[in-house]
């Protein structure tokens, strides 16, 4: 029992005196929980604590188990379920498993549990108290002074918050405002542009049958050409035996060689033809290897090269009319385009703002939606990047975004994963980030980071391991995570 | 049997690690002489030995038992100069001349070029083969066998298969990665050991070579064609079975030994007569071991240390693989990880547990690096063919191997071992040698060049499969020396050969996370336990892949019923330590371990047993019900010692199982339920997820220590409950006490052994030898007494020490269980506890 007033323990002492002059029952079996004392009367056959059978109470701690829930042998190692209690006064009371009392190992800090053993055990309790009181006070402080910065952060956040709030409400605010300008504009610029597509358009169908009229002159002026070359009796009739000399357009029957006069028969039809049967039916026929055989004169001397550029010549003269620059629109389309350009020109303007507007909007509203603590506490980590550098690696830290790996002696960054959740410890909603779908490992998972947090001064990595293959952990402290709710934070949790 | 080349041109390698002694001559009566044959006879036995054709006849009575060279397959290449080949080859030995594969390829027959059998090449690989081809060869048939056994280690049934139309089983120790199933392709270790049954008899055969080998097995019934079988349903006389075996290496000599039972017991005691017993392990190492590659630091290692106790999980030894050292130069740690290895090594050894590291054979050519310094100096390594050190590529990159074959080099490798050698390592760490088949990345199979050379001028190819061995003997005796002689070694090995288990353990290496990899760990484990290596195991959740928690559940529960006990897991494989699961599995977890700390009393006493007869472990149900034909092919199920029956859940999403019970005129009890079963019976047993078939003989008393603790040497003193199951009555078993870790067993006679035998209502305590003299702080819980028929009115102790008292039981007629509480006699002493 640990007194803290002397007044109270002197009273109490007392106590206990007249309890164990009255009833002798305060005697406590070895190993039995001080919550469970009443129920071990030596007076009394004992029954076990599930209630399923009475024994003696001389059975009880005579080490042979005849309780199924072990309540029977607190104190010895008989039974496999049971319990001893480490009472462990001026430190932390603890149950341990009963198989280890005896067995040469101290587990109880006050040396109850080898109280029959080849190894003895010091009491150490008071030294533990004394070590637990101490890191007790340590991590006091140290929430007490992180809790101040904290507090900072929190309003850093809240501040951050209420600006992005105003920021969002004037974006939204002027949002609206340009959204009605943008439909106006967006009004006058189709306005503008229907007559604007009608003079064009008209413009350029005019253009359009110039050009095939064009077209058509020149077509009929070749064929007339390929007709009189053929035509050498010039009787104007261009006969099958004319067409057969001329071994260029044999591939235009069955290429074998040889060009038979039915073959040329074929291709004209019949045996002969006049110059409108012949551009009707023929012609078309005959276009490409007359235009090939014009690009390409029977000139074997010519050099590649210029044969090359000869061919282009023509290619360039047979596309003649497509190439010719349309004529400028007249002054009243002109004019109308110019209009309509001004329309555009506004109304793109007014665009673009809007857009600005909706990605500031979205980024804000991200924001907005992150947890970033209860109190906003963890906002001013966003946008920071912490490193911490191992053997090997420097490894980043960048909450709310990314973490990263880099090799010491250069190299590019591996990715270890993008923010993905807060994971909770214990009942502390903000005790750990999660990192995930990070670089594929060769053979393995997506690189992942558990990121521990726990109260510190200073924002800062403190430890980075693998802990199984390309699945990380981070530990990390800030004024964030001290809060006296969370108190009991991984380092102090062991010696509880 | 042993026949050598007449004069060779220069020696052929004899084997001479595998034997512990020559056996001694026994006298033999001449019964017949004849220009050509001679009959001896001995004991019921009788050997008919003709000279042409060369042939050996063994008789038990007048049954034939086993033929040699019956089908003049007998071939001795012998050695022979390159040129001189070529011009005599054609009238050199001309009956002689057929290739080692020869009967395989008879359709391509082509005459064979001699010139081509000098150099062969495999992938980039050449083989010199500077004295030609040397092979050796021979069938030994079993007549009246249908069943043979053994020639691990192959992914394969127990019943060997017949390799008509497949290839041989091959012998030849080599690191398979993703090794295939029933597959009679060669894996780590080689025994070229085989055993036949039959309902009358039991025989093996050791082909007693090391050099690669092949076994080619033909069965007449095993081989007949489906209408022959259907034949044989409706003819009245079936056929006769006979199985032919055919043995060839590539070098060496032809040594062979018949061994002639007539009892399954008899041949185990023949052939660890020859090769030697597993030597009694220590406590420790048949209790559970927790592995991975890698715990990754000296926290990661407390903290996993620190999991089991949080979990009320035992275990007693914990392991570190490559990663834990300086670069992979074994016998050093890297720094950074594990700056505080004694430190460490105290804090798991305060628990009473232990530390493996691993030591393999390969080193580091590192001038920097003491071990490779030594060797390299001292001409300590392998070389090639050319005489400089044989250089290849593992684990460290550029590396040597230490030539196991030279004495010396085992001395020297032994003494690396030493405490002030081996910095930071404590007299509680123990050993693992993986990759001494020897694996080789950058070699032929990823193994040694045939051509490299050894100690003494002998080829590679000539003693390949006994370097793993070689170096595992070196180990184990470098442990010993460590403690002045005094305490007993761990070692763990991969490759294997007849002899290996005097060095320690085995595991069937790198299996994979699979159902059917824990299903064939049955039958594997069945053959090293059948060939003398009883300290076998497989790794529990497979090696390779992530582990189903299903199978890993099963796997737990189907390990904690094999000898060598321990979980590992891959580098690339998730986290699998036993809690992290969820609770259930947990629990699940925590069960099967408890189940074998649990029976260490047994599993102890099994392997003194082993140690004092050969008898094996782990055994098929035949050893024990040898007339049982039917159960001859069994692999799912199988006996531990004489008492225990197990039928592991090898299948995803059962919750029960067909179990054989053996013996007709046996009865059988759940361990843990206690419902009797009788024998000659196959009975579907419920076995959902939290259990594994397990059953009790009647006729066995199996001793338990029911108090766990959180390792094996923490619960030293503990007392004992004596599980004593009936059958008709009356049953019997043994219980073998030492101090679990020293040879002080051997030296001071510092055990006890004691014999219980229950009888006419009366359980008897004995001693069971004389010489044994230990003080034993334990005493007798509990009783349990399964297949009582009625309740005692009084049970009553005598003892020597404290005369008659009554002892307080309870009886439970349903389960015809009675549970006498608390004795409390000494184990050392004698007494009786008699139902009244």
């Amino acid at each position: 029992m640990r007194c803290f007033l002397a007044a109270f323990c002197v009273f109490s002492t007392i106590l206990l005196h007249l309890l164990s002059a009255t009833t002798a029952s305060v005697t406590r079996p070895r190993g039995v929980d001080l919550r469970n004392i009443g129920f071990y009367d030596p007076a009394k056959p004992f029954v076990c604590l599930d209630s399923k059978k009475k024994i003696d109470f001389s059975q009880v701690n005579d080490d042979y188990c005849d309780c199924e829930d072990g309540t029977d042998e607190p104190g010895t190692a008989a039974c496999a379920v049971g319990k001893f209690f480490c009472e462990d006064s001026g430190y932390v009371s603890k149950l341990i498993p009963s198989s280890r009392v005896n067995d040469a190992i101290c587990d109880c800090c006050d040396g109850s549990d080898e109280y029959a053993s080849s190894t003895k055990c010091p009491n150490d309790c008071m030294e533990r108290g004394r070590q637990m009181r101490e890191e007790r006070e340590r991590m006091r402080k140290l929430v007490q002074e992180g809790q101040g910065m904290r507090q900072k952060m929190a309003e850093e956040g809240q501040v951050l918050k209420r600006d992005k709030q105003a920021r969002l409400e004037q974006l939204e605010k002027e949002r609206a405002e340009l959204e009605l300008k943008d439909e106006e504009l967006q009004r006058r610029k189709e306005e503008a542009e229907r007559p604007e597509k009608e003079a064009k358009e008209k413009h350029e169908k005019t253009w359009k049958d110039v050009k095939e009229r064009l077209r058509q002159e020149k077509e009929q002026g070749e064929a007339k050409e390929l007709f009189t070359s053929i035509d050498t009796n010039q009787n104007l009739h261009l006969e099958a035996h004319e067409l057969a000399v001329r071994t260029e357009y044999e591939k235009l029957a069955n290429n074998d060689g040889e060009f038979s006069e039915e073959e040329a028969k074929e291709i004209l039809g019949e045996a002969y033809v006049t110059f409108q049967g012949f551009l009707d039916t023929v012609w078309p026929k005959l276009r490409d290897t007359f235009r090939d055989h014009a690009a390409a004169p029977a000139d074997s001397n010519a050099d590649p090269d210029s044969q090359e550029e000869k061919k282009d010549d023509v290619r360039t003269h047979a596309k003649d009319e497509d190439d010719l620059p349309m004529p400028e629109y007249d002054e009243d389309t002109k004019h109308l385009i110019e209009v309509a350009n001004k329309a555009r020109e506004e109304y793109e303007e007014v665009s673009q703002q809007l857009k600005k507007i909706d990605n500031e909007l979205s980024t804000i509203r991200k924001h907005m939606d992150l947890d970033l603590g209860t109190e906003r506490e963890f906002a001013p980590l966003q946008g920071r990047c912490f490193e911490y550098t191992d053997r090997e690696y420097i490894y980043s830290l960048c909450p709310f975004d990314r973490v990263s790996q880099r090799q010491k002696s250069g190299g590019g960054d591996t990715s270890l994963g993008t923010w993905s959740r807060w994971v909770a410890v214990g009942t502390n909603q903000h005790g750990a980030m999660m990192f995930e779908h990070g670089l594929r490992c060769w053979n393995g998972p997506d690189r992942s980071v558990k990121v521990h947090i726990s109260c510190g001064t200073e924002d800062r990595v403190t430890a980075v391991s693998e802990v199984q293959r390309c699945e990380y952990e981070y530990q990390f402290e800030s004024p964030a995570a001290c809060h006296p709710d969370h108190l009991h934070s991984h380092r102090i949790a062991d010696e509880l | 049997m042993k026949i050598n080349e007449y004069e060779p041109m220069r020696p052929r390698y004899e084997v001479r690690d595998a034997l512990v002694g020559i056996p001694p001559p026994a006298s033999v009566r001449i019964v017949d002489q004849s220009k050509d044959s001679f009959t001896v006879e001995f004991d019921e036995n009788k050997l008919v030995v003709r000279a042409d054709p060369f042939q050996i006849m063994v008789y038990r009575k007048d049954t034939l038992l086993i033929t040699v060279n019956s089908r003049s397959l007998l071939l001795f290449e012998h050695y022979r100069h390159k040129r001189q080949t070529q011009n005599q080859a054609s009238n050199s030995e001309p009956e002689n001349n057929e290739s080692p594969d020869a009967e395989k390829s008879e359709e391509d027959a082509r005459p064979v070029d001699e010139y081509e059998s000098w150099e062969e090449s495999f992938k980039s690989h050449t083989d010199s083969r500077p004295y030609g081809p040397a092979s050796v060869g021979l069938d030994i048939g079993f007549p009246g066998f249908q069943y043979v056994y053994g020639i691990p280690e192959h992914a394969d049934s127990f019943a060997l298969r017949s390799t008509k139309g497949t290839d041989p089983y091959r012998l030849y120790n080599l690191d398979v990665f993703e090794y295939e199933l029933n597959n009679p392709m060669a894996l780590y270790g080689s025994v070229p050991f085989m055993v036949a049954h039959n309902e009358q008899n039991t025989v093996g055969v050791f082909w007693h070579n090391a050099a690669e080998t092949w076994i080619d097995i033909t069965s007449n019934i095993a081989d007949k064609s489906v209408i022959g079988k259907l034949r044989d349903l409706f003819s009245s006389g079936s056929e006769i079975p006979q199985t032919d075996t055919h043995w060839i290496s590539e070098s060496g000599i032809i040594d062979v030994f018949l061994m002639l039972g007539s009892r399954p017991a008899d041949v185990f005691r023949q052939y660890t007569s020859l090769t030697g017993v597993t030597e009694l392990p220590p406590l420790f190492s048949i209790a559970y071991h927790q592995c991975r590659w890698n715990y990754n630091d000296e926290e990661d290692v407390a903290e996993v240390d620190r999991g089991f106790d949080e979990h009320d999980i035992p275990y007693d030894v914990i392991w570190l693989d490559i990663e834990h050292t300086d670069g992979k130069r074994y016998f050093t740690w890297d720094v950074t990880k594990f700056p505080h290895s004694e430190e460490m090594l105290n804090n798991i050894s305060a628990k009473g547990r232990k530390m493996v590291t691993i030591v393999d054979p390969h080193l580091k050519r590192d001038d920097g690096y003491f071990v490779h310094q030594e060797a390299k100096s001292k001409g300590y390594y392998i070389k090639d063919k050319n005489g400089n050190d044989y250089e290849g590529w593992c684990w460290p990159g550029s590396s040597n191997w230490p030539d196991f074959l030279n004495p010396e080099v085992q001395e020297w490798w032994a003494s690396k071992f030493a405490l002030d050698s081996y910095k930071g390592s404590t007299m509680d760490l123990h050993v693992w040698n993986d990759m001494n088949e020897p694996s080789v990345f950058s070699g032929p199979e990823i193994t040694l060049q045939k051509d490299a050379k050894h100690f003494g001028n002998w080829e590679h190819r000539d003693i390949h499969n006994v370097y793993g061995m070689l170096q595992h003997q070196a180990t184990a005796n470098g442990l010993v020396k460590r403690s002045g002689g005094n305490q007993r070694p761990f070692v763990l090995s991969r490759a294997f050969y007849a002899g290996s288990q005097r060095a320690g353990a085995i595991w069937t290496g790198d299996n994979l996370a699979d159902w059917s990899h824990l299903k064939i760990s049955v039958p594997m484990l069945l053959s090293t336990n059948l060939v003398g290596i009883v300290f076998s195991g497989a790794d529990v959740g497979g090696f390779f892949k992530n582990v189903d928690t299903e199978l890993l559940v099963r796997w737990y529960q189907a390990g904690a019923y094999q000898p060598f006990f321990r979980a590992h897991a891959h580098l690339d494989t998730k986290r699998r330590e036993p809690w992290l699961f969820g609770e259930e599995n947990t629990r699940r977890f925590r069960d099967a371990i408890r189940a074998r700390y649990s029976l260490l009393p047994f599993w102890y006493t099994e392997f003194w047993q082993h140690s004092k007869t050969g008898m094996p472990v782990m055994r098929p149900l035949w050893v024990n019900f040898p007339s049982e034909k039917a159960n001859f092919d069994k692999d799912d199920i199988y006996m531990l010692g004489d008492a225990l029956l197990v039928r592991p859940i090898t299948e995803a999403g059962v919750t029960g199982a067909k179990v054989t019970f053996p013996g007709s005129n046996e009865v059988w009890y759940d361990v843990r339920t206690y419902q009797k079963y009788a024998g000659g019976q196959e009975v579907y047993v419920d076995t959902g997820l939290d259990q594994i078939p397990v059953f009790q003989r009647g006729g066995t008393i199996v001793p338990r220590k029911e108090r766990i603790r959180r390792s094996s040497a923490l619960g030293h003193d503990d007392p004992y409950t004596l599980i004593v199951a009936l059958k008709q009555g009356a049953s019997r078993g043994t219980l073998y006490i030492d101090d679990y870790k020293s040879y002080d067993y051997k030296k001071y006679n510092n055990y006890l052994v004691r014999e219980f035998v229950f009888n006419n209502g009366r359980l008897q305590s004995s001693n069971a030898d004389a010489n044994g003299k230990m003080e034993t702080k334990s005493w007798l819980e509990r009783v349990v007494v399964v297949g009582l028929e009625q309740a005692p009115k009084k049970v009553e102790l005598t003892s020597s020490a404290s005369g008659k008292r009554d002892l307080e039981f309870t009886y439970d007629a349903k389960k015809q269980l009675l549970t006498i509480r608390k004795p409390a006699t000494n184990m050392g002493t004698n007494w009786t506890i008699s139902l009244l």
